[in-house]
C-alpha cells in the first residue's frame, strides 16, 4: 500500500510536467493541484510505511459476511478478477446475455457455489432475464451477438 | 413561498399515481437491499445509477429517497436477526437488539426500531424542510471563496476527523482526489492525466468510480474471505409491542432524534456518533441500568431514532450547498450530476418542483416503510437466507451491467476492475472508503472554486478570510485542524502524570 501511494504521487508529479499551461492561465495553473496531491501522496506513503513498520496495521474492514479469522483467499480475488476480464472480452463476440452468464458462474464457483449445475442454470436464467428487463424493458443498448435472431 | 406551501406543492408531485408507484419500488428496493448483508445505500444508488438514466429525473429521485430510507429499515432487520452490524451506524443495534432477540423479544426489538425510525424520520425530514431553505438564503451569500473553505472542511472532517486512523483517511482523501483529477481542466482546457486515451477527457466517470469501489471492491474483498460457516438468523414472527414497551421507547425516540439531526447536518455526518451517544444517555437515565447490554428496549430505540434522523440531517448540506458528508450522499450528488443538476442554493430556484416533490417524498415513503416493515419483518427476514454465492455473483453481475451501460464500452468494465481492486486494497489494509469517493467527487468542484476565487481575489489568498463568513469558517477549519492534536497531547500527558 505504501509503495501503491509513494508511485502514485511520483507519477503525478512526473506526469504534471506534461500538462501544458496556456498563457490565458489565472493565478493558479492546472499544475497546481496534481502537484500538491503528488507531494502528498508521496510524503503519506512514507509515513505509511514508517506506521507499519513500528506496528501500526490497519484495521481489515468487517462486514456481515467476513471472516477475518481465515487467511486471505486469493484464489477467489483471482477467479472473480478473471470472469469480470473473460466478460468484458467476450461481450463484443458472443453478446451480453452470454457472456453475462459466464460471468455469473465464473463468480458463483469462485465464492464456493456448492452446485456447478444449479450454478450454471441461476446463471442462465439471470442473464437472460436481466437482458430482457434492461435491453427490452428499460431501452439499455445491452449487444446480441451469437444470439441475433435467437431473441428477437 | 413559504417553505410550507412549497411543500403541499411538493406533496401534489409526489402523490401522483405514478410516483407513489415509484416511491413503493424505493422503498421495497431500499428495505430489501438494506436486509441483504453487505449491500449498503451507497452500494445500492450506485448500481442503480446507469439504470435509472432512462428515468425522468424527478422519478430516479423518489426511487433514490426510497432506497436512502429503506436501506435504514432494513439494516436495523438484519443487525437484530443477526448479530453483525453491516455498518458502524448500527453497532449498537446489533449489540442490545440481538441481546433481545435472544431473549424471545425480536419482535419487540423489530417494533421498536421501526417505529422509532417512523417518528424520528418525520420528525427529522419536517426539521429539513424547515431548515433547508435557511441554509439557502445563508448560501446564496456564498462566493467561490467560501464554497472552497466549506469544501476544505468537510475533506478535512470526513479524512482527518471519523475513522480510526488519520494517516490513512487523508491517504485515501488524497486518492480519490488523484482519480478527480483526470479529464479536461475545466478552467482551462488542457488534458490531465488521460494517457492519450479519448474516454478519459470527460473525466472517470463517477458512475464507474462508486460502482467499482463500493461493488466490485466489495464483491473481491468479501469473496477473499468469504464466512464458510453461516451463522443462523434468529426466527421472527409479526413485529408488535407491548403498553410497556411504548412507554419505555417514546422518550428514547425523542430524544435520539434530537441528537441525530444537528449531528447529520454537520458537515462531518455520520450516524456513528449520536448512536453511541444516544446509547450512553439512555443507559444513564434509564430506571433499570442492569439492563443495558441484556437487551434493553431503550438502547435499541434511541439509536434507531438517531441513526435515522442524522441521515434526514445528511440531506440539508447535500440539498442547500451540494456538500455531501457521507458515501450515500456523495454518490446521490453523483445522481444529481448525471442529469445536468447541481444541488446548492439555486436548485430550490431552478428545480423547485423536484426538490419539493423530493422532501416530500421522503414523508410518504417513510409511512410506506412503517407499514412494510411492521406486519411484513417474517418475509423480509427471509432474505437473510440467500446463498453467499449467489448473492455476491449477482452484484458482481449488475456491477459489470452498470459499468457497461453507461457508455457501452467493455473498456469501461476493465476501468472499474482495476478501480474495485483499488476498493479491495483499501478494505484489506484499513483504508476507509468513504473519503476517497467524497474526495473523487467533489474534488474537482473544489478545485473549480479554488481557482475562481483565487482568479478574483488576483492569486491573493487573503480572499479567503475577508468576508465574515470567510472568517467563521476559516475559525472551524483551524479548531477542526488543531483539536485532535490537543485532545491526544492532553491524553498523553494525562498517561504520563498517572504512569
Amino acid at each position: 500500500m505504501s509503495a501503491l501511494l509513494v508511485v502514485w504521487g511520483g507519477a503525478l508529479l512526473y506526469g504534471s510536467g506534461n500538462i501544458r499551461v496556456p498563457r490565458t492561465a489565472n493565478a493558479v495553473d492546472p499544475r497546481f493541484l496534481p502537484r500538491v496531491i503528488g507531494v502528498g501522496l508521496v510524503v503519506l506513503g512514507i509515513a505509511h510505511a514508517v506506521a507499519v513498520a513500528r506496528g501500526n496495521f490497519g484495521d481489515p474492514d468487517e462486514g456481515e459476511d467476513v471472516d477475518l479469522t481465515r487467511p486471505g483467499d486469493l484464489r477467489s480475488f483471482a477467479l472473480i478478477f478473471g470472469s469480470v476480464v473473460l466478460h468484458a472480452k467476450l461481450i463484443r463476440p458472443l453478446g451480453w446475455p452470454i457472456a453475462a452468464a459466464i460471468l455469473f458462474f465464473g463468480a458463483a464457483i469462485a465464492l464456493g457455489a456448492a452446485s456447478w449445475l444449479r450454478s450454471a442454470v441461476i446463471a442462465c436464467v439471470l442473464a437472460l432475464a436481466t437482458y430482457l428487463l434492461f435491453a427490452k424493458g428499460l431501452g439499455v443498448y445491452l449487444p446480441r451477438g451469437v444470439l441475433d435472431g435467437v431473441l428477437a | 413561498m413559504s417553505a410550507l406551501g412549497e411543500l403541499i406543492d411538493g406533496f401534489a408531485v409526489a402523490a401522483r399515481p405514478v410516483n407513489l408507484a415509484w416511491a413503493l419500488l424505493g422503498v421495497s428496493l431500499g428495505t430489501g437491499i438494506g436486509v441483504l448483508p453487505g449491500i449498503g445505500p451507497a452500494m445500492t444508488i450506485a448500481l442503480l445509477l446507469p439504470i435509472t438514466l432512462k428515468l425522468e429525473p424527478t422519478a430516479a429521485f423518489i426511487v433514490f429517497a426510497g432506497i436512502y430510507y429503506g436501506a435504514m429499515y432494513g439494516g436495523s432487520t438484519t443487525s437484530i436477526l443477526l448479530k453483525t452490524p453491516g455498518e458502524s451506524a448500527s453497532i449498537i443495534t446489533s449489540l442490545e437488539g440481538n441481546e433481545m432477540a435472544k431473549r424471545g423479544r425480536a419482535a419487540q426489538a423489530l417494533a421498536t426500531a421501526a417505529i422509532g425510525s417512523f417518528v424520528a424520520g418525520t420528525i427529522a425530514t419536517g426539521l429539513l424542510v424547515f431548515t433547508a431553505p435557511r441554509v439557502v438564503n445563508l448560501a446564496l451569500q456564498f462566493g467561490p471563496a467560501e464554497y472552497t473553505l466549506i469544501m476544505l472542511l468537510s475533506f478535512v472532517t470526513v479524512s482527518a476527523v471519523l475513522g480510526s486512523s488519520k494517516l490513512r483517511g487523508v491517504a485515501a482523501l488524497l486518492c480519490g482526489l488523484a482519480i478527480g483529477l483526470v479529464g479536461i481542466d475545466s478552467q482551462t482546457g488542457q488534458a490531465r492525466f488521460t494517457l492519450g486515451i479519448p474516454q478519459l477527457f470527460d473525466g472517470a466517470d463517477t458512475v464507474i468510480v462508486a460502482v467499482g469501489v463500493f461493488a466490485l471492491g466489495e464483491a473481491l474483498w468479501v469473496g477473499s474471505r468469504l464466512r464458510r460457516v453461516m451463522e443462523k438468523p434468529i426466527p421472527v414472527g409479526r413485529a408488535w409491542m407491548s403498553k410497556d414497551d411504548w412507554r419505555r421507547s417514546w422518550k428514547p425516540w425523542l430524544r435520539g432524534t434530537a441528537l441525530g439531526f444537528p449531528f447529520g447536518t454537520l458537515p462531518a455526518g455520520g450516524a456513528e456518533v449520536p448512536t453511541f451517544l444516544s446509547y450512553a444517555i439512555e443507559k444513564k437515565l434509564s430506571k433499570h441500568p442492569e439492563e443495558f447490554g441484556k437487551g434493553a428496549i431503550e438502547g435499541v430505540a434511541g439509536p434507531e431514532a438517531a441513526n435515522n434522523a442524522s441521515a434526514a440531517g445528511v440531506l440539508v448540506p447535500l440539498l442547500t450547498l451540494g456538500l455531501p458528508t457521507s458515501s450515500t450522499a456523495a454518490i446521490m450528488l453523483a445522481a444529481f450530476q448525471q442529469y445536468g443538476l447541481q444541488p446548492g442554493p439555486l436548485l430550490f430556484e431552478t428545480n423547485s418542483s423536484l426538490v419539493w416533490g423530493l422532501l416530500a417524498s421522503l414523508f410518504i415513503g417513510n409511512a410506506m416503510l412503517l407499514v412494510l416493515n411492521l406486519p411484513l419483518a417474517p418475509l423480509w427476514a427471509k432474505l437473510l437466507r440467500i446463498p453467499r454465492p449467489y448473492l455476491y455473483a449477482g452484484i458482481v453481475l449488475f456491477a459489470a451491467l452498470g459499468g457497461y451501460a453507461t457508455n457501452g464500452s467493455g473498456e469501461d468494465i476493465l476501468v472499474m476492475l482495476a478501480l474495485g481492486t483499488l476498493g479491495f486494497l483499501f478494505r484489506r489494509f484499513g483504508f476507509p472508503i468513504a473519503p476517497l469517493v467524497i474526495g473523487s467527487i467533489l474534488g474537482p468542484m473544489a478545485e473549480e472554486q479554488f481557482r475562481r476565487a483565487m482568479a478574483i481575489s488576483q492569486g491573493s489568498y487573503t480572499t479567503f478570510w475577508e468576508s465574515g463568513i470567510g472568517k467563521v469558517l476559516c475559525a472551524l477549519l483551524l479548531a477542526v485542524l488543531i483539536a485532535p492534536i490537543v485532545a491526544s497531547l492532553r491524553s498523553k500527558n494525562r498517561a504520563n502524570r498517572t504512569g
